[in-house]
């Protein structure tokens, strides 16, 4: 994209372009075997190189998964990150009515405090990153929060935006827009709708 | 660090039981009148409170409804989004450069921190490489505008508080900063000055110079803050184990940023996991002991971290400025980006903690999905647990110190 | 005051033809206004010297704008709030409502009756003037609780219960610490304990023992407290509650209340510097009581309780606010104790010295 290469005493090419075949990253590969090991039948995918490296799980097998991965001691994964979902509709033929991805960023502060990091030369964000594929009329995840409470907010706010139906928790009800708001507005295939409660609503591209 | 899965959900007022019990004195008082009510004839009713969304200390349109024993906060649930703006949506709507802006907009103290971290996920998205100097000017604003964000936090802890003569003398300071900031972006509390592939402007000798005068006057006014709050007795029993968030509770909870540091977690991305430049830089990252006053993890520490990261923050700075490279500011970059397929979570370290960007691109000039993950959201949620057996001061001391910005929580 | 008017009736032809009963009337009904109008003025004062300390405190100006540096803000100001809407909660009890500030504001200036401004400055000369004041400034609280209350806010009850628990549990080491004057004295007399301080500056009560010297700042902490000022402005924290118990009060009630306030501070310095700063006197052994001298004396208790006006305004802007629950702490157990230890080792004073 650009010209401008970064000078030659620069320790980090800042924002240079990660190649995506890149190394394998050992902490998703060793999340990918614990789980393998723990869970039977709970990874689908495993992808242990390039820039996102991550771990394909079932929806049935996500709550098993995820306090394996918590409780391991070698992981001791105590921070869910960030919960996000994607809407595939469109991107994935292949799935027939689409898919809706749920993504955990998973983060281990535990191992990240630890002198062990401090000494090493290599400092990375260290996600493990597990997603989860359900079908976008059947958006139904089991919830984490009882791994880690902090998932709660989020997957309401998923609920809320995306329309993630996240089982086994209680008041899974909007968060951020108000409770008689149509549909899930992150969702592809949402239409603005003409008006809320008299106020007119212009969509982006004008109506 | 462990964590005791949540066994039970008892509902009070829609609100999860706490993982860990609070640890606050006044629980114990909440206890005692409890006890003491138990069996007698009197009767005593709770009190439904609406604390907002045009309350003085909500820092914003929060809303929390909060039940009452008297003075006691029996419990409470916090109700957000009245300042939702869709950034997500929009993202998904606009092209890259179009977005920027918008970005600005969630933590509104802290603008420049903001467009950091959206550039440096779509730099890595696209493959940009930023220009040297681009990244140390980058640097410097990130930090003045940290430095303008904190003094900030903490003067508006005063007048929680109930001293307003610290948020006057801070928004001194402050005001000099953002003059700073206004000089190189043209706007006060909004700048679009980082860009994507570099910045708008580049700074010139005097700005420079002004920039030393400014980092100069906030040293020198720290010890003056200090005076009438850090040191202050009566803000030490108002903040001294007050709203203690242990470790654990803590990292459950996503709370990062000083509140994270204030419960004893030395963790800092800026120096743990860098973007940007910042591994060029020396700096310490405090971090909450007892030796202070009070307990690790409560009010007091989360304002002591505040003031010590501001001197960091001015420390890093003055590198940044001594170092800064002749250069280029801006890459090159196409008419319309588009980056190619893939995804980057990006997390900085923004004055509230850590910001996250995660970005899907599918190969056209807007973004698939963006999600964007406010410090503040995950940090608010943590009062749940622990401001429960508090008194109202004591909530109000709590919000206050975890220094919430309402924008950035409804994004 | 009878005495006074009864000089007056003899002293002048025109009057001696006036029924007494008419003089008298007359004579009460315009001290009292002089009182009020004279009170009230201050009181806008205060609120104007307030307004200019804390910007200069704050490293900004001030009001400067609306007379000689802004000293006639206070009647801008009045004349903003008098056009402002009264707006009445709907559902707020409308009597009660309505007749609260105006209780809050008697408690205060009834106090004024027995104060004395100056040498023979005394509206009534009461022998129990000490015990007066303090009573009658109860009355205040029952018309808070009155405005919190009737407000039927949920914010204004909580600043209510504040203002009850506080206020009337700091009554008891305000009254207390001011009696260790009072038992060295030997008198409630307000002029007569002023008097006494006549001379050099060592005459003033706090210089003359360790306990009136204890007393007096547990005194002024007291009356810090149950001014309701920083920091122990709780029951109307307007970070917390608000603005308490006035929440929903607009306009000339919320004035009314504003001015309550600020008489209210005028009246404790007063008292602090008629108990113990030596009153009227000037700290050098000159008589004030004729002519020229009363008024001389009337300044000379005015500067003095600016000087204690100022010292409250100035603690107000530079601390943080204390907590319900240590409001509470210190007064049951550091003022209380405090000031009954100073009023027994009074009482002994007086026992072993005959009292001076």
């Amino acid at each position: 994209m650009s010209d401008a290469a970064a000078p030659a005493n620069s320790p980090t090419p800042a924002g240079a372009p990660a190649a995506d075949a890149g190394p394998r990253d050992p902490v998703t590969a060793h999340a990918a075997r614990l789980v393998q090991a723990k869970v039977p039948g709970a990874v689908v995918e495993v992808v242990e190189t390039g820039r996102h490296p991550f771990l394909r799980i079932t929806a049935e097998h996500l709550v098993a998964a995820c306090l394996v991965l918590r409780d391991d001691p070698e992981l001791a994964l105590d921070c869910c990150h960030l919960v996000s979902a994607v809407d595939w509709l469109g991107k994935t033929p292949a799935d027939g009515p689409g898919s809706i991805e749920v993504v955990y960023h998973l983060v281990s502060y535990a191992k990240k405090t630890s002198a062990a990091y401090r000494r090493s030369a290599v400092k990375n964000d260290g996600f493990v990153v597990l997603r989860v594929r359900v079908p976008r009329d059947k958006p139904e995840v089991p919830s984490v929060m009882g791994v880690w409470v902090g998932a709660d907010w989020h997957e309401r706010e998923m609920w809320d935006l995306m329309g993630v139906k996240f089982t086994d928790r209680p008041l899974l009800r909007r968060i951020l827009l108000p409770e008689d708001w149509p549909g899930h507005p992150l969702r592809k295939d949402w239409a603005y709708p003409v008006e809320y409660h008299g106020i007119p609503i212009i969509p982006p591209e004008g109506r | 660090m462990s964590h005791e899965p949540v066994p039970s959900v008892p509902q009070v007022l829609g609100v999860v039981a706490p993982a860990v019990p609070p640890v606050v004195d006044a629980a114990d008082l909440a206890r005692a009148l409890e006890e003491r009510s138990m069996g007698q004839a009197l009767r005593t009713e709770e009190l439904v409170v609406n604390m907002g969304p045009q309350h003085p200390s909500t820092h914003g349109v929060l809303r929390v409804v909060i039940k009452t024993d008297g003075e006691v906060v029996t419990a409470l649930q916090p109700h957000i989004g009245n300042l939702h703006r869709c950034v997500e949506k929009i993202g998904e709507s606009l092209p890259y450069y179009q977005w920027l802006p918008y970005v600005d907009r969630m933590d509104y103290l802290a603008a420049i921190n903001n467009e950091h971290g959206a550039c440096i996920a779509i730099e890595r998205l696209a493959g940009i490489v930023v220009p040297e100097r681009a990244e140390y000017i980058r640097v410097i604003l990130a930090e003045v505008q940290r430095v303008a964000s904190h003094i900030f936090a903490m003067g508006v802890y005063g007048l929680d508080t109930g001293a307003i003569t610290p948020f006057l003398h801070t928004f001194r300071e402050r005001e000099r900063g953002l003059d700073l900031l206004d000089h190189i972006a043209g706007g006060r509390l909004l700048y679009h000055v980082i860009r994507i592939g570099g910045v708008k402007r580049d700074l010139s000798p005097e700005w420079i110079d002004e920039c030393h005068a400014f980092l100069d006057a906030v040293e020198q006014r720290l010890p003056e803050y200090n005076t009438l709050l850090l040191d202050n007795h009566i803000f030490q029993e108002r903040t001294c184990n007050i709203g203690v968030i242990p470790p654990a509770l803590a990292v459950g909870w996503g709370v990062t940023g000083p509140a994270l540091r204030a419960s004893g977690v030395d963790w800092d991305t800026r120096r743990d996991a860098p973007y940007g430049i910042y591994d060029r830089f020396q700096f310490d990252v405090p971090i909450a002991h007892s030796g202070v006053a009070g307990v690790v993890g409560d009010c007091f520490h989360r304002h002591w971290v505040r003031f010590k990261e501001t001197e960091q923050a001015i420390r890093i700075a003055r590198q940044a400025l001594r170092d800064l490279p002749p250069g280029e500011i801006q890459a090159k970059l196409p008419k319309t980006l588009k980056p190619p397929k893939g995804e980057v979570y990006v997390r900085v370290e923004n004055p509230r903690g850590e910001l996250a960007y995660w970005m899907v691109a599918d190969g056209t000039d807007k973004a698939w999905r963006i999600r964007c993950r406010g410090p503040s959201f995950s940090n608010i949620g943590v009062m749940t647990d622990v401001a429960r057996g508090a008194l109202i001061a004591d909530l109000v001391a709590l919000m206050g110190s975890l220094d919430i910005v309402l924008g950035e929580v409804d994004r | 005051m009878k005495s006074f008017l009864d000089g007056l009736i003899e002293g002048s032809a025109l009057l001696g033809a006036v029924p007494r009963g008419l003089v008298y009337t007359t004579g009460i009904l315009l001290a009292c206004s002089g009182v009020l109008l004279l009170v009230s003025l201050f009181a806008g004062e205060i609120v104007w010297m307030e307004r200019r300390i804390s910007g200069r405190i704050q490293a900004r100006i001030g009001p400067n704008r609306v007379g000689p540096q802004g000293l006639l803000q206070f009647l801008a100001d009045g004349v903003k709030l008098m056009a402002k809407e009264d707006v009445i909660p709907s559902s707020a009890d409308r009597l009660v409502f309505l007749i609260a500030p105006y209780i809050v504001f008697t408690g205060v200036f009834a106090a004024f009756a027995a104060i004395p401004l100056g040498a023979g400055l005394v509206p009534a000369n009461l022998t129990f003037g000490l015990f007066y004041v303090l009573a009658i400034t109860s009355v205040e609280v029952v018309g808070v609780i009155m405005a919190g209350w009737a407000s039927n806010s949920k914010w204004s009850i909580l600043g209510t219960m504040r203002e009850v628990a506080q206020v009337i549990s700091y009554e008891m080491p305000l009254a207390i610490s001011a009696l260790t004057v009072a038992v060295l004295a030997g008198s409630l007399n307000l002029t007569e304990i002023v008097d006494q301080q006549q001379g050099w500056v060592w005459q003033w009560w706090v210089f003359r023992s360790p306990a009136t010297f204890v007393g007096f700042f547990l005194f002024f902490t007291a009356a810090l407290a149950a001014l309701k000022r920083a920091p122990f402005d709780l029951p109307e924290a307007e970070s917390e509650l608000v603005a308490g118990f006035h929440t929903e009060y607009t306009g000339f009630r919320f004035a009314i209340f504003f001015l309550a306030e600020y008489a209210g501070m005028f009246l404790f310095s007063v008292l602090t510097v008629v108990l113990f700063f030596g009153g009227w006197h000037p700290g050098v052994p000159v008589s004030l009581t004729t002519g020229v001298g009363r008024a001389l004396s009337f300044l000379v208790l005015f500067a003095k309780s600016v000087f204690f006006i100022s010292v409250m305004i100035w603690i107000r802007w530079s601390l943080p606010r204390y907590r319900v629950d240590k409001v509470m702490y210190l007064c049951y157990k550091v003022l209380l104790p405090w000031s009954v230890a100073a009023m027994v080792v009074a009482a002994l004073q007086v026992l072993l010295t005959g009292g001076r």
